[in-house]
Protein backbone atom coordinates (compact mmCIF):
# COMPACT_ATOMS: atom_id res chain seq x y z
CA UNK A 1 0.00 0.00 0.00
CA UNK A 2 2.83 1.96 0.75
CA UNK A 3 3.99 1.28 -2.76
CA UNK A 4 0.75 2.02 -4.39
CA UNK A 5 0.52 5.53 -2.18
CA UNK A 6 4.32 6.43 -3.11
CA UNK A 7 3.57 6.28 -7.53
CA UNK A 8 0.17 8.37 -6.81
CA UNK A 9 2.01 11.05 -5.39
CA UNK A 10 4.63 10.50 -8.20
CA UNK A 11 2.35 10.82 -10.91
CA UNK A 12 0.25 13.68 -8.99
CA UNK A 13 3.68 15.76 -8.78
CA UNK A 14 4.58 14.87 -12.32
CA UNK A 15 0.98 15.98 -13.53
CA UNK A 16 2.03 19.53 -11.13
CA UNK A 17 5.46 20.30 -12.84
CA UNK A 18 4.35 19.37 -16.81
CA UNK A 19 1.36 21.99 -16.07
CA UNK A 20 3.55 24.60 -14.40
CA UNK A 21 6.48 23.70 -16.75
CA UNK A 22 3.87 24.21 -19.93
CA UNK A 23 2.41 27.41 -18.57
CA UNK A 24 6.30 28.80 -18.49
CA UNK A 25 6.82 27.74 -21.57
CA UNK A 26 3.79 29.56 -22.69
CA UNK A 27 5.24 32.80 -21.27
CA UNK A 28 8.69 32.24 -22.13
CA UNK A 29 7.27 32.06 -25.90
CA UNK A 30 6.05 34.84 -26.08
CA UNK A 31 9.19 36.58 -25.11
CA UNK A 32 11.06 34.57 -27.59
CA UNK A 33 12.79 36.04 -30.35
CA UNK A 34 11.80 33.30 -32.38
CA UNK A 35 8.47 32.93 -30.91
CA UNK A 36 5.72 31.12 -32.65
CA UNK A 37 1.94 31.53 -32.64
CA UNK A 38 0.16 29.28 -30.29
CA UNK A 39 -1.58 27.66 -32.91
CA UNK A 40 -0.36 27.97 -36.59
CA UNK A 41 -2.52 30.08 -38.70
CA UNK A 42 -1.58 27.93 -42.23
CA UNK A 43 -0.72 24.14 -42.99
CA UNK A 44 3.04 23.71 -42.88
CA UNK A 45 4.47 23.09 -45.88
CA UNK A 46 6.02 19.65 -45.53
CA UNK A 47 8.93 18.73 -47.90
CA UNK A 48 9.30 14.80 -48.27
CA UNK A 49 11.87 13.90 -50.48
CA UNK A 50 10.17 11.32 -52.91
CA UNK A 51 11.68 7.57 -52.50
CA UNK A 52 14.32 6.46 -54.95
CA UNK A 53 12.36 4.18 -57.33
CA UNK A 54 15.40 3.02 -59.42
CA UNK A 55 17.33 0.15 -58.98
CA UNK A 56 20.90 -1.66 -59.21
CA UNK A 57 21.33 -2.34 -63.10
CA UNK A 58 24.74 -4.43 -64.65
CA UNK A 59 25.59 -3.20 -68.11
CA UNK A 60 26.37 -5.48 -70.58
CA UNK A 61 28.50 -5.18 -74.31
CA UNK A 62 27.04 -6.38 -77.25
CA UNK A 63 29.17 -9.96 -77.08
CA UNK A 64 27.34 -10.76 -73.59
CA UNK A 65 24.07 -9.17 -75.08
CA UNK A 66 23.79 -11.85 -77.77
CA UNK A 67 24.76 -14.87 -75.43
CA UNK A 68 22.04 -13.69 -72.88
CA UNK A 69 19.48 -12.60 -75.15
CA UNK A 70 17.99 -16.32 -75.90
CA UNK A 71 16.56 -16.70 -72.04
CA UNK A 72 16.25 -12.76 -71.70
CA UNK A 73 13.37 -10.91 -72.63
CA UNK A 74 14.73 -8.15 -74.79
CA UNK A 75 13.18 -4.52 -74.21
CA UNK A 76 13.35 -2.00 -76.54
CA UNK A 77 13.38 1.60 -74.82
CA UNK A 78 13.62 3.71 -77.72
CA UNK A 79 10.07 5.25 -79.28
CA UNK A 80 7.54 3.39 -81.36
CA UNK A 81 8.63 5.02 -85.05
CA UNK A 82 12.34 4.06 -84.13
CA UNK A 83 10.84 0.63 -83.21
CA UNK A 84 8.57 -0.20 -86.30
CA UNK A 85 11.47 0.78 -88.48
CA UNK A 86 13.83 -2.31 -86.59
CA UNK A 87 13.99 -4.03 -83.50
CA UNK A 88 16.01 -6.90 -82.26
CA UNK A 89 14.31 -10.13 -83.17
CA UNK A 90 11.91 -10.76 -80.41
CA UNK A 91 12.58 -7.29 -78.70
CA UNK A 92 9.21 -5.84 -76.75
CA UNK A 93 8.72 -2.14 -77.26
CA UNK A 94 8.55 0.07 -73.85
CA UNK A 95 8.95 3.52 -74.97
CA UNK A 96 10.98 5.19 -72.24
CA UNK A 97 9.39 8.73 -71.23
CA UNK A 98 12.26 10.74 -69.01
CA UNK A 99 9.13 12.36 -67.30
CA UNK A 100 6.59 9.73 -66.56
CA UNK A 101 6.51 6.26 -64.74
CA UNK A 102 6.37 3.09 -66.86
CA UNK A 103 2.80 1.80 -66.76
CA UNK A 104 2.55 -1.54 -64.11
CA UNK A 105 0.89 -3.50 -66.94
CA UNK A 106 4.25 -3.31 -68.68
CA UNK A 107 6.31 -3.94 -65.55
CA UNK A 108 3.75 -7.39 -65.54
CA UNK A 109 4.50 -8.18 -68.63
CA UNK A 110 7.84 -8.16 -68.58
CA UNK A 111 7.36 -10.65 -65.24
CA UNK A 112 4.89 -13.02 -67.19
CA UNK A 113 7.76 -13.55 -69.94
CA UNK A 114 9.41 -15.60 -67.29
CA UNK A 115 12.38 -15.11 -68.73
CA UNK A 116 15.67 -15.56 -66.64
CA UNK A 117 17.02 -12.03 -67.38
CA UNK A 118 15.62 -8.49 -68.74
CA UNK A 119 17.85 -6.85 -70.76
CA UNK A 120 16.84 -3.18 -72.17
CA UNK A 121 18.65 -1.14 -75.01
CA UNK A 122 17.67 2.05 -75.98
CA UNK A 123 18.94 5.07 -78.43
CA UNK A 124 22.45 4.95 -76.97
CA UNK A 125 22.59 8.65 -76.27
CA UNK A 126 23.27 10.27 -73.07
CA UNK A 127 21.44 10.27 -70.92
CA UNK A 128 20.34 6.50 -72.76
CA UNK A 129 16.83 6.01 -72.72
CA UNK A 130 17.91 1.76 -72.10
CA UNK A 131 19.73 2.52 -69.36
CA UNK A 132 17.52 4.66 -67.44
CA UNK A 133 14.19 2.11 -68.56
CA UNK A 134 16.59 -0.56 -66.99
CA UNK A 135 16.87 0.68 -63.62
CA UNK A 136 13.29 2.27 -63.53
CA UNK A 137 12.14 -1.89 -63.92
CA UNK A 138 14.54 -2.62 -61.27
CA UNK A 139 13.63 -0.07 -59.31
CA UNK A 140 9.97 -2.09 -59.72
CA UNK A 141 11.32 -5.25 -57.82
CA UNK A 142 12.44 -6.83 -60.96
CA UNK A 143 15.56 -8.70 -60.98
CA UNK A 144 18.68 -10.04 -62.78
CA UNK A 145 17.93 -6.74 -65.22
CA UNK A 146 21.11 -5.81 -67.54
CA UNK A 147 21.46 -2.98 -69.98
CA UNK A 148 23.18 -2.46 -73.46
CA UNK A 149 25.96 -0.35 -73.46
CA UNK A 150 25.90 1.65 -76.43
CA UNK A 151 22.56 1.15 -77.08
CA UNK A 152 20.85 0.27 -80.33
CA UNK A 153 24.37 1.94 -82.30
CA UNK A 154 25.92 -1.49 -80.39
CA UNK A 155 23.72 -3.25 -82.36
CA UNK A 156 24.96 -2.57 -85.48
CA UNK A 157 22.15 0.22 -86.20
CA UNK B 1 16.85 -9.66 -0.63
CA UNK B 2 14.81 -8.60 -3.56
CA UNK B 3 15.74 -6.74 -6.35
CA UNK B 4 14.17 -3.84 -5.74
CA UNK B 5 16.42 -3.57 -2.39
CA UNK B 6 19.71 -4.78 -4.33
CA UNK B 7 22.57 -1.99 -2.81
CA UNK B 8 24.10 -1.47 -5.88
CA UNK B 9 20.72 -0.33 -7.92
CA UNK B 10 21.41 3.15 -6.56
CA UNK B 11 24.56 3.12 -8.22
CA UNK B 12 23.49 1.99 -11.56
CA UNK B 13 20.33 4.03 -11.15
CA UNK B 14 22.89 7.15 -10.92
CA UNK B 15 24.88 6.82 -13.99
CA UNK B 16 21.85 6.03 -16.22
CA UNK B 17 19.93 9.41 -14.65
CA UNK B 18 22.94 11.26 -15.35
CA UNK B 19 23.46 9.55 -19.24
CA UNK B 20 19.10 10.09 -19.82
CA UNK B 21 19.14 13.26 -18.78
CA UNK B 22 22.07 14.64 -20.57
CA UNK B 23 20.24 13.18 -23.48
CA UNK B 24 17.28 15.24 -23.07
CA UNK B 25 18.93 18.46 -21.99
CA UNK B 26 20.82 18.08 -25.62
CA UNK B 27 17.46 17.22 -27.24
CA UNK B 28 16.13 19.72 -25.83
CA UNK B 29 18.36 23.17 -26.57
CA UNK B 30 18.29 23.51 -30.48
CA UNK B 31 14.18 22.94 -29.96
CA UNK B 32 13.99 25.58 -27.24
CA UNK B 33 16.42 28.00 -29.83
CA UNK B 34 14.28 27.25 -32.89
CA UNK B 35 10.56 26.22 -31.74
CA UNK B 36 10.00 27.05 -35.88
CA UNK B 37 11.99 24.54 -36.78
CA UNK B 38 10.54 22.06 -34.16
CA UNK B 39 7.00 22.69 -35.21
CA UNK B 40 7.70 21.82 -38.65
CA UNK B 41 9.70 18.67 -37.90
CA UNK B 42 6.26 17.65 -35.67
CA UNK B 43 4.22 18.53 -38.65
CA UNK B 44 6.27 16.58 -40.62
CA UNK B 45 5.05 13.27 -38.86
CA UNK B 46 1.39 13.99 -39.71
CA UNK B 47 0.01 12.68 -36.57
CA UNK B 48 -1.02 15.65 -34.88
CA UNK B 49 -3.67 18.44 -35.65
CA UNK B 50 -2.42 21.75 -37.19
CA UNK B 51 -3.94 23.29 -33.98
CA UNK B 52 -1.56 21.71 -31.64
CA UNK B 53 1.51 21.66 -33.21
CA UNK B 54 2.86 24.46 -32.32
CA UNK B 55 1.68 24.02 -28.69
CA UNK B 56 3.53 21.09 -28.49
CA UNK B 57 6.67 22.92 -30.24
CA UNK B 58 6.65 25.30 -27.11
CA UNK B 59 6.02 23.23 -24.64
CA UNK B 60 7.55 20.09 -24.78
CA UNK B 61 11.15 21.30 -25.28
CA UNK B 62 10.93 22.77 -21.91
CA UNK B 63 9.62 19.77 -20.16
CA UNK B 64 12.32 17.55 -21.77
CA UNK B 65 15.27 20.24 -20.43
CA UNK B 66 13.49 20.18 -16.92
CA UNK B 67 12.93 16.11 -16.21
CA UNK B 68 16.44 15.99 -18.36
CA UNK B 69 17.99 18.26 -14.96
CA UNK B 70 15.53 17.27 -12.11
CA UNK B 71 16.43 12.93 -13.29
CA UNK B 72 20.64 14.35 -12.63
CA UNK B 73 20.26 16.75 -9.97
CA UNK B 74 17.91 14.30 -7.03
CA UNK B 75 14.69 16.30 -6.52
CA UNK B 76 11.51 14.71 -8.05
CA UNK B 77 13.97 12.37 -9.95
CA UNK B 78 11.25 9.82 -9.91
CA UNK B 79 8.79 12.32 -11.22
CA UNK B 80 10.92 13.16 -13.86
CA UNK B 81 11.76 9.58 -14.72
CA UNK B 82 7.91 9.16 -15.07
CA UNK B 83 7.95 12.36 -17.65
CA UNK B 84 10.19 10.58 -19.70
CA UNK B 85 8.95 7.54 -19.68
CA UNK B 86 5.75 9.10 -20.81
CA UNK B 87 7.41 11.34 -23.60
CA UNK B 88 9.34 7.94 -25.15
CA UNK B 89 5.95 6.08 -25.09
CA UNK B 90 4.71 8.69 -26.96
CA UNK B 91 7.85 9.42 -29.32
CA UNK B 92 7.81 5.53 -30.03
CA UNK B 93 3.98 6.11 -30.78
CA UNK B 94 4.83 8.91 -33.14
CA UNK B 95 7.71 7.05 -35.14
CA UNK B 96 6.00 3.44 -35.52
CA UNK B 97 3.58 5.14 -36.67
CA UNK B 98 5.17 7.78 -39.23
CA UNK B 99 7.44 3.78 -40.12
CA UNK B 100 4.12 2.28 -41.04
CA UNK B 101 2.88 4.81 -43.12
CA UNK B 102 6.31 4.36 -44.69
CA UNK B 103 6.89 8.56 -44.70
CA UNK B 104 10.60 9.19 -45.32
CA UNK B 105 11.41 11.96 -42.52
CA UNK B 106 13.96 12.91 -40.04
CA UNK B 107 13.59 12.07 -36.61
CA UNK B 108 13.60 15.52 -35.40
CA UNK B 109 15.25 13.96 -31.79
CA UNK B 110 18.06 16.27 -31.57
CA UNK B 111 19.27 19.81 -33.44
CA UNK B 112 16.75 19.63 -36.95
CA UNK B 113 18.38 17.31 -39.52
CA UNK B 114 17.67 16.24 -42.93
CA UNK B 115 16.31 13.22 -43.73
CA UNK B 116 19.86 11.62 -44.99
CA UNK B 117 21.71 12.49 -41.60
CA UNK B 118 18.95 11.36 -39.41
CA UNK B 119 16.31 8.90 -40.75
CA UNK B 120 13.86 7.44 -38.98
CA UNK B 121 14.09 3.67 -39.00
CA UNK B 122 13.80 0.23 -36.57
CA UNK B 123 17.00 1.23 -34.91
CA UNK B 124 15.52 4.65 -33.90
CA UNK B 125 12.62 2.83 -32.40
CA UNK B 126 15.23 0.23 -30.57
CA UNK B 127 17.03 3.82 -29.54
CA UNK B 128 14.22 4.64 -28.06
CA UNK B 129 12.70 1.56 -26.11
CA UNK B 130 16.46 1.19 -24.62
CA UNK B 131 15.76 5.02 -23.07
CA UNK B 132 12.07 4.08 -22.13
CA UNK B 133 13.91 0.70 -20.33
CA UNK B 134 16.62 3.39 -18.36
CA UNK B 135 14.22 5.66 -17.39
CA UNK B 136 11.25 2.85 -16.33
CA UNK B 137 14.56 1.52 -14.04
CA UNK B 138 14.96 4.60 -12.79
CA UNK B 139 11.25 5.00 -11.72
CA UNK B 140 10.87 1.10 -10.07
CA UNK B 141 14.72 0.76 -9.07
CA UNK B 142 15.89 3.84 -8.19
CA UNK B 143 15.05 3.32 -4.28
CA UNK B 144 17.67 5.34 -2.46
CA UNK B 145 18.68 8.35 -5.05
CA UNK B 146 22.09 9.07 -4.86
CA UNK B 147 22.76 12.91 -5.19
CA UNK B 148 20.29 15.09 -3.58
CA UNK B 149 17.35 13.37 -2.32
CA UNK B 150 14.27 15.71 -0.42
CA UNK B 151 11.97 12.69 0.29
CA UNK B 152 11.62 11.03 4.13
CA UNK B 153 13.21 7.80 4.77
CA UNK B 154 10.92 5.60 3.77
CA UNK B 155 9.39 7.26 0.97
CA UNK B 156 11.06 5.34 -1.70
CA UNK B 157 8.75 3.93 -4.02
Amino acid sequence: MQGLSDLFRIIRNSVIITIVVSVLAIIINFIHPNRIPLVAKQPYEIYVPCPDTTGEVKEIDTKEFFSLSGESAVIDARIREEFEKWHFGGAVNIPYDFLAPVCPLKIKEIIAMKKKYVIVYGDGEEPDSGKELAKEIAGKGVRNVYYLRGGIKNLGR
Amino acid sequence: MSIFENKYNSYISLILRIYIGAVFIYASVHKIIHPEIFATDIATYDILPLSLINLMAIILPYIEIVSGILIIIGPFQKEAALMISGMMVIFLIALIIALYKGINISCGCFASQSVEEDPISYKTVVRDSIWLLISLYVLFFDRRPLLFYFGKKGDEL
